[in-house]
């Protein structure tokens, strides 16, 4: 029900405004590929001619046509979209994600679609169909320009659909300003022409090499036969070297190619705007159709991480932007003078930062049990590494130790083979990762438990949240402890594989690094706020001695 | 409206102003001045403060105009062709252009018109502006130059910055360094120094951190992390984040958001302003139609607002809520300085062409909607000063006062507003007395003079001091000066009539609770 009345809607919106736009996006190209370099002026007044209704109704079908197969890719694309990061720890594992089976099946539907659309588009460009009749040799004749484009627009749909995942183009990224969605998509759509044009660009001399070495004769010999054709005798064939130094065709293939990756960025654009927008939740309500729709039940719904995040969002801009529904967070209840709201917001949010904690203790703890110790022993430089959490010497390079060990199995055998191993061997600045999937979530978390205790100096008219500013100033120096330690063991390095790449925004990665600088200016915002009145926080003598540091703009 | 006619003589020449207390100003001649003008100010607070005088500095960098390291080596006559080789590995299609509209009287004419107008269409479709300005013609240090609010960019103090809550200031020098001066003598002073770091224009403390200074220079913003406890005076470049976006350089203001991690950035070549998240490390860009770029971002103080001032005469102020912006158009010239009020409700600004104050006030709540940011404010700006220049007679002597505004600082308190002007009566600072109920007034307060010579470059205020307000003035010789003003805050005076006069009611206060 939740995820209906949220998710759903965004992305029939998407999808609807998808709809709308790329019957714009593909008159445009048909009018830019008719483009008479020679012969500008004729150019436009056929422009003209074209505007004013004639020509728009012949095009009518090929542009509803591609409208559809635009929308059913959209369809297609719209569950593999997440917000969460995940990174593969080894480079097996990254290979399996990107071939796995439910994507193989997008790759070659989109790949079909694409090319489905290349096929539309080519009859706009070249204006004819990919055979025709000829009356010299009586029967069908492939018009082989025209399968180029329809193979050229495949390729681009393939090349799209792999980098969709091999770049992380899946990850939805919130921005950090919330402008309209108006504004997002318009500042977006420049970079995102460039972008297909370039990629199209790119892709276009590989294709060619491909074209003219395997590709060609096969996919024409396939075509032929699927189509009960022949080929023009007379025609220059394309995947000659004198079919390949055509221009005309070259520039024509790479606006069709330019075409394909609009279209099938566009509706990923689109989505990432809409599912990327802020969503108020109601925090406290008497309505019982929304009784299990609050903020609260946002922030603690693990299994929908995309709810998880635009709740914890949510909790964010209220914490720090606005102070009419922070107030109902303040307040008690009408009957008993409960502090239900903020009960229950503090209960998740804390209990979210505890367990990071403790992982994070927990991950420091195995790091520091299982690092290399130097061993005093007489003279020998050996470096003997022991894992005392499993307290098992491991190290084989020393003689009296080889005797000692168990004879290798064939899987531990293969395992070390350095081959195998490139695979396997998880990439050491990800080890810590899994710990900071959700990041983000914990720095907006960070962020709004600090904004609601700095508000609360003026706002909290009972003292609901002041109560317990001494469980959050504890957990967040708890937390401040741990991640410094984490990063000064070299655990918090963030790897580059994990940079994300997406046309919305820019690539931002929330890891240890940056979830400390949050907790850090967190805790400076208390500290600004209340001063010497922390005084008065019961904490312990070491946590005030922090607090102290902080107070003092020391840390 | 008030007017400079209005106020107090200027103390003469030889004298230096020391301070103002409750609206006078105290002068004295310049050999009766006390060692440091800190010894003026209450003991406690005295050793508090850095004494900086860049021109007898030990390290005083060597005048070098040209920061780039070709400027070391001896100027060889190149063949222009060899140059434009060089400008294309260095800088490309748009090197080649300045190379050549650079090249004095060695070209024909003809050809340097046609590179700097070629340059200008590059940067102009590269930022999509609606109508060609004339500063896309300028290269980078001229841009630097025309843009900063400091008259002697290419003097010795390029920028200044006070750390938003501690005694602790950034000050970057001709060579490009920047050094953190704190609070305690004998505090290390680290020395700030990145091979981005060329033409170093803006300086800006992060709030809600001890440590985080923004360095905007010429091709990008520098984040230091200058940890307060090391004890390195050159910290390693691990502590440096560079943020940069393709086509938005040169940067020539730069802005904290007040309340969150959020940093402005603008660049008068670029369209849009840059917002960029610290913590994050990402951004987002501002692009409206019309203007021309950005030179000037400034934060309101409850980080609600923020105001972005374009090349051209238009002014835009975003509420941060929703990123929608309000804008003024039709302004007598560019926008050069401006100051919020305190409370965020008020806009004073100066522009280029015209010797005025102008003010802007904003509504404190939406009119219709109350949970709905506020944008609107006054539909037209309203004059509150005028500082044409005049001739004023002091003690026989007649002096220049006023003119153009290069410069306009508010104290925290938003009692007191300071104003630096441009061309003969430069090297007075004008200081007005403030009131923001029920309107916004400004009262003539007086002058400061500084030692004989020397012209204010930078002015600004210490963001808590408790006794007034301390102006800070960074002169043209390389000294940093402390003005202390000791007033009574109206909202101290304010708030105590109210203890009063509620004291048998309920009275809600600020404090803690538990």
């Amino acid at each position: 029900m939740f995820l209906l009345q949220v998710l759903w809607w965004r992305t029939a919106a998407s999808i609807g405004w998808t709809v709308l736009l790329s019957p714009v996006f593909i008159t445009l190209t048909s009018f830019i590929a008719s483009f008479d370099f020679l012969r500008p002026w004729t150019w436009l007044s056929s422009l003209l001619g074209i505007l004013s209704g004639s020509v728009i109704s012949g095009l009518s079908f090929h542009i509803s046509c591609m409208t559809l197969l635009v929308t059913f890719m959209a369809l297609l694309f719209a569950p593999h979209h997440s917000v969460r990061l995940v990174t593969p720890a080894s480079r097996l594992q990254y290979i399996l994600s990107v071939i796995n089976m439910r994507r193989a099946v997008l790759y070659s539907t989109v790949t079909t679609g694409s090319a489905l659309l290349g096929w539309q588009f080519a009859s706009i460009l070249t204006n004819s169909s990919l055979t025709y009749h000829s009356s010299e040799l009586g029967s069908a004749v492939l018009n082989e320009r025209h399968l180029f484009l329809v193979l050229f627009a495949g390729a681009v749909g393939l090349a799209f659909s792999t980098s969709f995942f091999m770049h992380n183009m899946n990850v939805i990224h919130f921005p950090i300003v919330q402008q309209a969605k108006y504004f997002r998509v318009r500042s977006c759509l420049l970079a995102m022409c460039v972008n297909s044009a370039m990629s199209s660009l790119k892709l276009l001399p590989y294709f060619f090499l491909a074209y003219y070495l395997i590709l060609g004769q096969s996919m024409k010999d396939f075509t032929k036969f699927m189509f009960f054709c022949h080929e023009d005798p007379s025609s220059v064939v394309l995947n000659s070297i004198w079919g390949i130094l055509n221009l005309s065709l070259a520039y024509q293939t790479w606006l069709c190619g330019c075409l394909t990756h609009i279209l099938l960025s566009l509706p990923n654009l689109l989505h990432k705007v809409y599912h990327s927008e802020q969503f108020q939740f109601p925090i406290e309500t008497n309505v019982e159709m929304y009784s299990n729709k609050c903020l609260h039940h946002a922030l603690a719904a693990d299994q929908h991480p995309h709810l998880l995040y635009l709740g914890h969002l949510d909790l964010y801009l209220l914490a720090s932007q606005q102070p009419l529904r922070r107030t109902l967070i303040y307040n008690l209840t009408q009957l008993g003078g409960h502090a239900l709201n903020w009960a229950q917001l503090s209960k998740v949010c804390l209990q979210r930062l505890e367990v990071l904690q403790q992982m994070l203790a927990a991950f420091n703890q195995r790091t520091i049990a299982s690092a290399p110790l130097r061993q005093p022993s007489g003279g020998g430089n050996d470096l003997i590494v022991t894992d005392i959490s499993h307290s098992a010497f491991m190290n084989g390079s020393t003689p009296g130790n080889e005797s000692k060990s168990k004879p290798l199995t064939l899987s531990s055998k293969l395992r070390n083979l350095r081959f195998v191993k490139f695979f396997l061997d998880e990439r050491p600045e990800l080890s810590s990762r899994a710990l900071f999937v959700d990041a983000q979530c914990h720095i907006w978390t960070v962020n709004a438990l600090s904004h609601l205790a700095s508000a609360s100096f003026r706002e909290d008219k009972y003292g609901v949240m002041q109560k317990s500013l001494a469980s959050i100033l504890e957990i967040m120096l708890l937390l401040q402890e741990s991640l410094e330690k984490h990063l000064k063991l070299g655990l918090g390095s963030n790897g580059n594989l994990s940079r994300a790449s997406s046309a919305v925004g820019c690539a931002n990665t929330a890891d240890c690094q940056t979830v400390h600088a949050a907790v850090k200016s967190a805790l400076y915002r208390i500290v600004e706020t209340f001063g010497k009145h922390l005084d008065s926080v019961e904490l312990s003598t070491e946590q005030r001695r922090k607090i102290r540091m902080y107070v003092e703009y020391k840390e | 409206m008030c007017s400079l006619v209005t106020f107090p003589p200027p103390p003469p020449e030889g004298f230096v102003t020391l301070s103002e207390q409750n609206a006078k100003m105290v002068a004295c001649i310049k050999s009766e001045v006390p060692q440091s003008p800190l010894m003026l100010m209450n003991i406690h607070q005295s050793h508090d403060f850095p004494d900086v005088d860049i021109s007898r500095d030990a390290h005083c960098p060597t005048i070098i105009r040209d920061s780039e390291a070709k400027a070391a080596f001896l100027q060889h006559q190149e063949t222009p062709r060899k140059r434009l080789i060089a400008a294309w590995y260095e800088h490309g299609v748009s090197g080649i252009l300045e190379e050549l509209s650079n090249c004095h009287g060695t070209g024909p004419n003809l050809m340097k018109s046609v590179a700097s107008a070629l340059l200008a269409t590059i940067r102009w479709t590269s930022s999509l502006h609606s109508s060609l300005f004339p500063h896309l013609a300028m290269s980078n240090e001229e841009l630097i130059a025309e843009f900063s609010t400091n008259p002697h960019w290419f003097g010795l103090v390029r920028s200044f910055a006070w750390h938003p809550h501690t005694t602790k200031f950034a000050v970057a020098l001709r060579d490009d360094s920047v050094r953190v001066h704190s609070a305690r003598k004998g505090d290390i002073i680290p020395t700030l120094r990145h091979k981005l770091q060329k033409g170093v224009i803006s300086l800006a403390w992060k709030s809600s951190s001890a440590s985080v200074l923004a360095v905007g220079c010429k091709s990008c913003v520098l984040l230091w992390d200058v940890d307060p406890t090391s004890l390195a005076t050159r910290p390693s470049g691990s502590s440096v984040q560079v943020l940069s976006y393709p086509g938005h350089s040169p940067i020539t203001s730069l802005a904290w958001c007040p309340v969150s991690s959020l940093l402005a950035s603008a660049c008068p070549t670029d369209s849009s302003s840059m917002i960029w998240d610290h913590s994050l490390g990402s951004y987002e860009r501002l692009r409206r139609v019309g203007g021309g770029g950005t030179s000037l971002v400034l934060w309101s103080p409850d980080g609600t607002k923020l105001l972005s001032a374009c090349p051209s005469s238009v002014l835009r102020v975003w509420e941060t809520r929703s990123w929608t912006c309000e804008k003024w158009t039709k302004l007598p010239g560019r926008c050069q300085a401006a100051c919020w009020s305190p409370d965020s409700h008020v806009l004073l600004f100066a522009t280029a062409e015209e010797p005025v104050v102008y003010c802007l006030t904003f509504d404190k709540v939406h009119p219709v909607d109350p949970t709905k940011p506020v944008v609107g404010g006054s539909k037209v700006a309203i004059a509150v000063a005028d500082v044409a220049q005049i001739a004023m007679e002091t003690e026989g002597t007649p002096v220049t006062v006023g003119g153009l505004i290069q410069a306009m600082c508010w104290d925290p308190f938003g009692e007191r507003l300071a104003v630096s002007f441009k061309g003969p009566g430069s090297e007075l600072i004008a200081v007005f007395q403030s009131c923001l109920q029920p309107s916004v007034e400004l009262i003539p307060c007086g002058f400061i003079r500084g030692h004989p010579s020397s012209v204010p470059s930078l002015l600004s205020f210490h963001p808590n001091w408790a006794d007034g307000a301390l102006l800070t003035v960074a002169w043209s010789s390389g000294k940093i000066s402390y003005v202390p003003m000791y007033f009574v805050p109206r909202h101290n005076v304010n708030m105590n009539s109210l203890y009063q006069r509620q004291s048998n009611g309920p009275w809600q206060s600020p404090v803690l609770f538990s």
